[in-house]
């Protein structure tokens, strides 16, 4: 009887056991990290680009994680948080996005002059993130006993999310007009300078309903340097 | 005896066939999928917060040359039984150009009818801040690090890019490219006899 109870907790052994290395392989595939080429690049572009406005933008990034016992069982969802099991993180990001005008689209369709009269005609701004920074001071975090402390992989992760949402949740309208508005009072003191007396600063104003609305979701596109 | 242990294996065999036998309809009952299957995930998702315009300035910065670079910086510390070792790649991009609001009152040196000649400001880095951190990529971190080193090692790399972006050879082309430019426009403008010339810092 003993030699039968013997077989019986053996084969359970067995089938437990290969069940558990099946699915400490699926874990370790899953979070196998992608590690991509360190090659230091050094790109050099000559431009020629008025930036009249910049917008500090200050976000907090928070993480609330709970481990969670997730699956089926039997046909049944199973979704239980493991007690004591918590971390959380708030990280404040300070980015800068800069509205400029690209010069080297100027040239004799949009400076017109006429003795000591000048009209420009400007091309519609465009934006660029020009930094992003975390303030390391003020990063607040706490991880109960039995989890790891945040790595600089998952913060840099949720600093990358919190950038995008960012872009999705700016008001552009407003960031067009003051970026149009900054770059006509950014030329009109060095055309002063340079003798001119009328000075006239336009935009484009030839767009019609549908051509504006599509020029809008271009602003959105921003340049992600 | 021998009866004995035989009908003690005859009836494990059959209990093991049984155990088999149930687990494989039980299997094949919830089409392929294992009767018990449990993992534990964590959230890797961040909760929505406000965004707060902090600033919202008008500047004067004229670009003519941008410099986007990669920097691996490392740190090494050293402990009782292992080091704790950090690299990371911070990615930037540098503007070189000039700072429109350095423009004094004697910027244009000579100006008659259709000829000009300017003096405009050095070419100066525009941004002290050009390190995007969502870029950066964590190659090794091992070890415990204090948000006080991680700040160390950003410096390191601000500064390495900095020193590497600035050189007199690139401020030299972002020079060429900006006389280029601003003659153009200048020319556009009417102006026929163009000279210019950059302030020394």
């Amino acid at each position: 009887m003993k030699r039968l109870h013997i077989l019986v907790i053996g084969v359970f052994a067995l089938s437990a056991i290969c069940g558990c290395r099946q699915t400490s392989q699926k874990q370790e595939t899953e979070t196998s990290v992608k590690i991509d080429s360190t090659a230091l690049v050094l790109r050099l572009q000559q431009c020629s680009k008025i930036y009249s406005s910049e917008y500090k933008i200050h976000k907090i990034v928070t993480n609330k994680d709970v481990l969670k016992l997730e699956g089926n069982v039997i046909n049944h969802k199973v979704d239980i948080p493991i007690p004591n099991s918590s971390r959380k993180i708030a990280i404040p990001i300070d980015i800068t996005i800069k509205g400029y005008t690209d010069m080297s689209q100027l040239d004799s369709r949009n400076i017109l002059t006429e003795g000591k009269k000048i009209t420009v005609i400007l091309p519609d701004p465009k934006f660029a993130v020009t930094s992003v920074k975390i303030d390391r001071k003020n990063i607040i975090k706490s991880a109960d006993l039995i989890r790891s402390a945040y790595l600089e992989q998952e913060i840099n992760q949720f600093v990358k999310k919190g950038e995008q949402s960012v872009y999705k949740n700016l008001p552009w309208d407003e960031f067009i007009k003051t970026a149009r508005s900054n770059a006509a009072h950014t030329l009109f003191p060095i055309l002063q300078d340079l003798g001119f007396e009328e000075i006239h600063i336009q935009n484009r104003d030839d767009l019609n309903a549908q051509e504006a609305e599509k020029s809008k979701l271009l602003f959105k596109n921003i340049e992600n340097r | 005896m021998r009866k004995k242990i035989g009908f003690t294996l005859l009836l494990g065999l059959i209990c093991i066939g049984l155990f088999v036998w149930i687990g494989y309809k039980v299997k094949t009952m919830l089409n392929g999928n294992s009767l018990i299957s449990l993992s534990i995930t964590q959230n890797s998702e961040i909760e929505e917060t406000p965004i707060e315009i902090s600033k919202i300035q008008r500047i004067g910065e004229w670009e003519f040359l941008s410099i986007k670079t990669e920097e691996l910086v490392d740190s090494i510390k050293k402990g009782f039984f292992f080091d704790d070792h950090m690299a990371c790649i911070y990615q930037g991009t540098l503007s070189l150009g000039i700072n429109m609001e350095t423009f004094n009152e004697q910027w244009i040196l000579a100006q008659k009818a259709d000829s000009i000649s300017l003096l405009l400001p050095p070419i100066t880095l525009l941004d002290q801040d050009f390190i995007n951190e969502a870029k950066t990529n964590v190659f090794i971190e091992e070890g415990t690090w204090t948000e006080k080193e991680k700040e160390e090692l950003y410096q390191k790399a601000r500064k390495r890019m900095q020193q590497r972006a600035c050189s007199q050879e690139n401020r030299t082309i972002a020079e060429k490219h900006a006389s280029a430019q601003i003659s153009h426009l200048l020319r556009t403008m009417g102006f026929t006899k163009i000279h210019l010339s950059f302030r020394k810092e």
